[in-house]
């Protein structure tokens, strides 16, 4: 199924919806391994949409390809007017991109961090991602390395938000959280969403947090890049049957 | 860019600080080190502070080289997604020139740490740089590093692991000795050296550029930049080894017939027609300060030479020399020369006499024959080092004995000292009569066995201008010039000169005017010597007549620098013109043929 071609979504309602990032016949490969084959969606401003996939189906190097930090054979990926794949450095300055690891220098503090990662854009907003670690109840002066993994991400966070980029991508954000600090990252990543209307797209293996938050899901199977169903506001009593829908979605041929 | 590059200099600085102590600790304590060597390694009167200085560079650029660029690629690994500066706007570039200015930064200051503290350590245990201190070979060694470092940086850009990046340089050292030996061979000036270096940091600069922000900009896999960046480093390598290799290969291929190739020295026994030659390529590296590099001095090669053909014919294997006195100490033509084919252990038994007229070589104990001859004085094959007069080079040159061949006189130079206490720059001998010094400025005349002043103050021929010339002739008389002719002066009677006729020479400013004579002459003829004279612009070849008190001049044009020569008949002589043609001359007829280099319409 392929997002152009199935999406139900009427956007013209809702100038909201706006695409943000555009990517047409996305092929990545490495070497002769296709990972991700012609893939083609739209992210659009406030939306959140998930990244289901199973191990190895890709999930990262769509992510990294979207920035194009990844060896892109075919396609195209435009964000508004910028050619990503042309111009990834005037990409970059739009795109907050989260890693599923913490790559900032374990020896720098969170305010260092910070300050390490905004001298690497033109346009950066120092006092917001300071005030930003602050309101996640980060300690800016203490060494990366040594906070908590959902504090890291947090971090992580507020360097991806400091130059108030139109699309954030985030890479398995909530894994090896713990129930608190999930719960912290996923109403820091809400708040923002809401407040600045970013496109997001976050990859998870998360069923849960999908169901609950996700506007839009995008399935990554085989390399093919397939929208789930459009999705409505979830109301807690129908969690569970969304659950059991995204489940059999994306792990379909597991099952089979 | 500065806003960057600020942020990574500081990156690099925190990260790399630990590193930069420990360095500089090294520095500070190894030559206290090793002053507490033990006796036996024989470190007691080495200075420390260069090879210090050199050593802290080495390890300096070891140490970052190894961890600077792949402790990068390391944290990009860990995140098995994007690295750091993927996903930022830009900066890769500034992070690869701030990893370099701290490269080289820690080298230049483990190096200057070194040198100080090797240098405090020398003047502590009262060691002095002396003149061999930072000398050619240590130059030499400084060129290799200096051309090796930067391909440390550049192979660590393509490893994931430090560990790997030695081996990864060693790929680069082919272009580090192609390098090395272009810069060696082909560059005339300090000026082309540097450039060449530079060049060669820029190559490996280009390599680490595609390895840190190429191979990370597009997210090829450190490995795929690897690739790229090991070709590249390949390519530089075996193109740059192909020349560098070719060009030091074709050095030493000595070709007579070459532009560059110059006479050093050459032999002909009487009566023969072949002349023994030696020369060599002519390299001089810029950082020899001039001199020729000793591995470049095994590019001498001795040749034969027809004489009525002008042919060449390799003699003895690439790497012998020679070592030729020019005359006999008796006056006679020289009969043996010393030669050096590389075959024994020590200089003893590596240099053999070699019998000119038989072309074969004589077994002899050269050391003995150095210590003294049959009569207690020096052999006459070894007449040439009597000539020189280093009986013992090693002292201060005031404290230098002095010997004089013919006579077996010697004198402590001091002792002839002028009235200003400058020693002569030439000491001149006639047995038991007279000892003379000539000085800069002033010529002094000594009794031979009180060594006092036989006239007061600077001795004066007696004609106005005339200008002694540190030669003897064989009745002990002195040759000089008195601004427009050459002149005879007898020390014996203090004033008496003659006058030689047959040439006269034009030029007025009398600092103008020059003559020597390289060679003593052959006892047969006595009465004959080579001249060279330069009278101005003109350069002229003269055969003295002395009993006729009359010289033959034939002028040879062009740049003349020096003389060699022997006679072949009373009347021609062969010499060596320009370091590079033998000429024929033929006094009688005045006239010259080339011997050769014969060349080709």
């Amino acid at each position: 199924m392929n997002v152009q071609s199935e999406s139900t979504h009427d956007l013209a309602a809702d100038d909201a919806l706006d695409p943000v990032l555009d990517a047409r016949d996305l092929t990545v490969r490495y070497r002769r391994d296709v990972v991700i084959d012609r893939a083609s969606f739209e992210l659009r401003r406030g939306e959140t949409t998930f990244l289901l996939g199973a191990n190895g189906a890709g999930k990262t190097t769509l992510l990294r390809a979207l920035i194009a930090a990844a060896p892109v054979r075919s396609g195209s990926v435009r964000l508004g007017e910028v050619d990503v794949l042309r111009r990834p450095g005037r990409a970059r300055s739009r795109i907050g991109f989260v890693p599923d690891q913490l790559d900032l220098p374990a020896w720098m503090s969170g305010r260092e961090a910070l300050g390490f990662v905004g001298a690497h854009f033109s346009c950066w907003r120092g006092s917001r991602a300071e005030t930003m670690l602050a309101d996640f109840g980060v300690d800016g002066e203490r060494p990366v390395g040594e906070l908590s993994r959902g504090q890291g991400v947090l971090v992580m966070l507020a360097a991806a938000l400091g130059h108030e980029p139109d699309l954030l991508l985030l890479d398995e954000p909530f894994a090896n959280l713990d129930p608190g600090a999930r719960v912290l990252v996923q109403r820091a990543l809400l708040e923002h969403v809401d407040t600045s209307r970013t496109a997001c797209l976050i990859s998870t293996h998360d069923l849960d947090v999908a169901a609950r938050l996700a506007d839009r899901v995008l399935l990554l199977e085989d390399g093919r890049v397939h929208e789930i169903d459009a999705v409505e506001p979830v109301e807690p009593r129908s969690l569970v049957r969304r659950r059991e829908e995204l489940l059999e979605a994306a792990f379909a041929t597991e099952v089979r | 860019m500065l806003r960057v590059l600020r942020a990574h200099l500081w990156k690099e600085w925190r990260e790399q600080r630990r590193a930069l102590c420990v360095l500089a600790g090294v520095c500070a304590l190894a030559p206290v080190l090793l002053s507490f060597a033990p006796r036996p390694l024989g470190l007691d009167a080495t200075p420390f502070a260069e090879w210090v200085a050199l050593g802290g560079g080495v390890l300096a650029a070891v140490m970052l080289g190894s961890d600077l660029v792949p402790r990068e690629v390391a944290a990009a690994g860990r995140t098995c997604g994007v690295a750091l500066h993927g996903r930022l706007e830009r900066g890769l570039a500034a992070s690869l020139v701030a990893k370099a200015l701290l490269f080289v930064f820690g080298i230049a200051t483990s190096a200057s740490i070194g040198l100080a503290a090797g240098a405090a350590c020398d003047g502590a245990r009262g060691v002095r740089l002396d003149a061999g201190a930072f000398g050619v070979d240590y130059l030499g060694i400084v060129l290799v590093a200096t051309a090796f470092v930067p391909w440390i940086f550049a192979a660590s850009s393509l490893v994931v692991r430090g560990i790997w990046t030695l081996p990864l340089a060693a790929i680069g050292a082919l272009g580090v000795f192609s390098v090395v030996a272009i810069a060696s061979v082909l560059a005339e000036s300090v000026v082309a050296t540097v450039g060449i270096l530079v060049v060669n940091a820029c190559a490996a600069f280009l390599v680490a550029w595609i390895g840190h922000v190429r191979g990370h900009r597009s997210g090829t896999s450190p490995r795929s930049a690897a690739v790229g960046g090991g070709a590249f480093l390949a390519l530089v390598s075996l193109s740059t080894g192909a020349i560098g290799g070719s060009r030091l290969w074709s050095e030493f291929e000595v070709d007579p017939m070459a532009d560059d190739f110059r006479i050093e020295a050459f032999v002909w026994a009487e009566g023969g027609d072949r002349l023994i030659v030696q020369g060599s390529r002519e390299v001089r590296h810029p950082t020899a300060r001039g001199r020729l590099l000793d591995g470049w001095q095994e590019s001498l090669r001795a040749f034969e030479v027809d004489l009525a053909t002008g042919a060449w014919t390799p003699l003895w294997e690439r790497g012998s020399r020679f070592w030729i006195p020019h005359y006999g100490i008796d006056g006679s033509q020289v009969t043996h020369c010393l030669v050096d084919d590389g075959e024994g252990d020590t200089p003893a038994e590596r240099w053999r006499l070699w019998d000119v007229a038989d072309r074969t070589f004589v077994a002899a104990s050269l050391r003995d024959e150095l210590e003294a001859g049959p009569d207690g004085r020096p052999a006459p094959y070894w007449s040439a080092l009597g000539r020189g007069r280093n009986v013992d080079p090693t002292l201060p040159r005031a404290e230098r004995t002095i010997l004089d061949p013919l006579t077996g006189y010697r004198a402590k130079l001091q002792d002839l000292a002028d009235e200003g206490g400058a020693v002569p720059h030439t000491v001149l001998v006639r047995d038991g009569r007279w000892v003379l010094g000539c000085s800069w400025g002033s010529v002094q005349l000594f009794d031979p066995v009180t060594l006092t002043r036989m006239t007061p103050g600077a001795w004066s021929t007696g004609l106005e201008g005339t200008k002694l010339h540190g030669r003897l002739l064989p009745d002990g008389r002195l040759l000089g010039h008195d601004g427009s002719h050459l002149a005879i002066v007898d020390p014996d009677d203090r004033r008496r000169v003659e006058r030689i006729e047959g040439f006269r020479f034009e030029t007025r400013d009398r600092t103008a005017l020059y003559f020597g004579d390289e060679t003593f002459v052959d006892a047969s003829r006595a009465q004959v010597r080579l001249l060279w004279m330069i009278d101005g612009e003109r350069r002229f070849l003269g055969r003295l007549r002395i009993d006729a008190l009359a010289v033959d001049v034939v002028e040879i044009g062009g740049r003349f620098s020096g003389a060699s020569a022997v006679w072949i008949d009373d009347d021609r002589a062969l010499v060596v013109y320009d370091e590079r043609e033998i000429l024929e001359i033929d006094f009688e007829s005045g006239t010259t043929r080339t011997v050769s280099p014969i060349l080709e319409d």
